[in-house]
């Protein structure tokens, strides 16, 4: 493997797990560092808001560690984060409405720290792609899940994943000619 | 702008949004863990000591944490040699050495099998329950395990055959439940190992573990007419449903649940083979048993009527005629043996061969340089999934090159089914395949 970033191999995040479940911080901070965007970029796709998906990451990667040992070894391991990631955002969206119902701020959504061309990015990606469209392009991108677990997760028919795909990977070529 | 770029810029973006926080996580991780010990410390009542209300819950428990990691340190250097042997056996054939602390010093692949199912796992100083919880989640993806297939082996050697015993106790339970959280109904058969010198030639002879070696010599007692090599080349599943057909004394193998013969045509069926075989309508003395040859189940099949005395093996999974054998039953000698070198026909479709892709595509293609022209194309690495699976008209077809890895994903569904190949972008090689019913729809 070329760029351990790059590539989200299965065989290579059970790895981790395994060593995970002895306490190996190392394997811990690999595994941070090989998922954190995924996870991030989830969130954020289902909360809309910087500071409550970073909250969100920080949870799923507690939770991670707290329940390596229920883990399944089927080869799925980043099927199980997203589902993590997916209950614990749903979980944050239903105590906040019981809050209140505040709208979606331009100056929460992103980082205030990053740069202008990231901002535009991740701009382009919130608002350019439905809900939907902008999940499965992370999942599948970023996350490297194969469409049929992603249509397993958003509990869609497969058809309807790959089309959704295809769709916005259209719009961001338009976007990013 | 390609998919490659979308995913790197999108990638790099939510990088770049992410603090450092990994330190923060990783301490509540800790206080979290620190607080579950306390808590389940506090309930036992061990430490009814220690509760000095001048101390912090959470500098106690953090001091816990650092004093329970020095002791497995410290251990660690004392336990650092084999106590106990496991043996796995389903079809692959796995070795662990285990330490006294029950961790795991070495996983061996004992056969190709199993080296597909260890593949690059790193067991080593990893918890036994953990490690088999891993190589039991790996036996059910790739298939050794499931309801078709639902017996697996585990043999535990120790010089203290007490402790041999107690831990052989732990894992046939651990193993079980762990079937049981997948929803399969398994068989687990479990032996503590002592000296049997029988036992060890038979292993050495053909190369397999100790523990089959045990199984197949109770196998061999309770049929005078089976072969070692009969039954050397068994699953743990298929020797399991041998004993049990012929009701085998385990001697000391413990035994829970019952072979699946799910894959098996069924005894009706394959008496039904035979007698249409034979023209036959009304047999008398008819007997239908499991049996083995040459390394593969078969029903045997025996009946006769007023003149002949019949007798067939039939491939229990395809329901092939192996053998038939006819003779009069007057002792008037005139044996008709026609079919009786029909071994090869099989119609197990695992025959195939992939690398007759190889050969073909390589053959269309001259060069091996990295640009995309040495690349197969999108439609003719549908084709080598599509012809792989026997699929004819497969729906959401999905083609996609990954240019990092050289390969190109293959996903599609068909006869309620979900496909998903990964195919070598240079050479046609199927990497790998997996395949899904759908559950709903």
């Amino acid at each position: 493997m070329k760029n351990g970033i790059e590539k989200l191999n299965s065989k290579l995040i059970e790895n981790l797990f395994l060593k995970i479940s002895q306490n190996d911080e190392e394997a811990f901070h690999e595994l941070y560092t090989l998922t954190k965007s995924s996870i991030y970029g989830y969130s954020l796709s289902i909360l809309k808001n910087h500071e409550q998906s970073l909250d969100n990451m920080q949870e799923v990667f507690i939770k991670i560690y707290e329940n390596i040992d229920s883990y399944k070894y089927q080869g799925k391991p980043m099927n199980w984060i997203f589902t993590i990631t997916k209950s614990l955002a749903l979980t944050k969206i239903r105590k906040q409405k019981k809050i209140t119902i505040s709208e979606i701020d331009e100056n929460t959504l992103i980082n205030p720290d990053i740069s202008v061309e990231d901002k535009a990015t991740i701009k382009i990606l919130l608002e350019s792609l439905s809900d939907e469209e902008r999940q499965i392009i992370i999942m599948h991108l970023i996350g490297k899940l194969k469409h049929i677990e992603i249509a397993n997760i958003l509990e869609m028919k497969l058809s309807t994943v790959l089309s959704k795909y295809h769709r916005a990977i259209k719009k961001l070529k338009e976007e990013w000619r | 702008m390609n998919t490659k770029d979308i995913k790197d810029k999108i990638n790099k973006s939510f990088n770049n949004s992410i603090p450092d926080n990994f330190d923060n996580i990783l301490l509540n991780c800790k206080k979290k863990e620190g607080k579950e010990k306390m808590k389940k410390i506090e309930k036992e009542g061990t430490i009814k000591k220690a509760k000095n209300k001048f101390i912090p819950k959470l500098s106690f428990a953090l001091a816990l944490i650092l004093l329970l990691t020095g002791v497995t340190y410290f251990s660690y250097s004392k336990f650092y040699q084999v106590d106990s042997i496991v043996q796995l056996d389903v079809n692959p054939s796995i070795e662990l050495k285990v330490s006294k602390d029950e961790k795991v010093l070495d996983a061996v692949a004992k056969n190709n099998d199993a080296k597909e199912v260890l593949e690059d796992m790193d067991l080593e100083n990893v918890d036994i329950d953990v490690a088999l919880n891993a190589i039991i989640g790996s036996l059910v993806t790739k298939g050794y395990i499931d309801d078709l297939s639902n017996s697996i082996l585990i043999s535990v050697e120790n010089k203290d055959h007490e402790k041999g015993e107690q831990l052989r106790q732990k894992l046939s339970e651990k193993i079980s439940s762990i079937l049981g959280n997948d929803k399969i109904n398994g068989s687990v058969l479990s032996q503590t190992l002592d000296k049997d010198k029988k036992a060890e030639d038979l292993a050495n002879k053909y190369g397999i573990s100790l523990g089959k070696a045990k199984l197949i010599l109770d196998v061999l007692d309770s049929n005078s007419l089976l072969k070692e090599t009969d039954l050397v080349d068994l699953s743990i599943n298929e020797l399991n449903v041998l004993s049990e057909s012929n009701k085998t004394n385990l001697k000391d193998i413990q035994k829970e649940g019952t072979a699946s013969t799910k894959s098996y045509i069924g005894k009706t069926k394959a008496k039904e083979i035979a007698l249409n075989h034979a023209k036959v309508s009304n047999p008398r003395n008819l007997e239908v048993d499991f049996d083995a040859d040459d390394g593969k189940i078969v029903y045997e099949v025996e009946f006769d009527t007023s003149k002949y005395e019949y007798d067939y093996e039939i491939n229990a999974k395809t329901g092939a005629i192996i053998h038939s054998h006819k003779e009069k039953s007057d002792n008037y000698s005139n044996d008709i043996d026609d079919y009786d070198d029909n071994d090869d026909y099989d119609y197990d479709d695992d025959d195939y061969d992939d690398d007759n892709y190889n050969n073909k595509v390589n053959s269309n293609k001259n060069t091996s340089t990295n640009s995309t022209s040495s690349y197969i194309s999108s439609s003719r690495a549908k084709e080598i999934a599509l012809s792989h699976a026997g699929v004819g008209s497969p729906r959401n077809v999905h083609v996609e090159l990954d240019r990092e890895d050289n390969e190109y994903s293959v996903e599609f569904t068909a006869n309620g089914k979900e496909y998903d190949y990964e195919i070598n972008a240079k050479t046609g090689r199927i990497i790998d395949y997996d395949v899904e019913r759908i559950d709903n729809d």
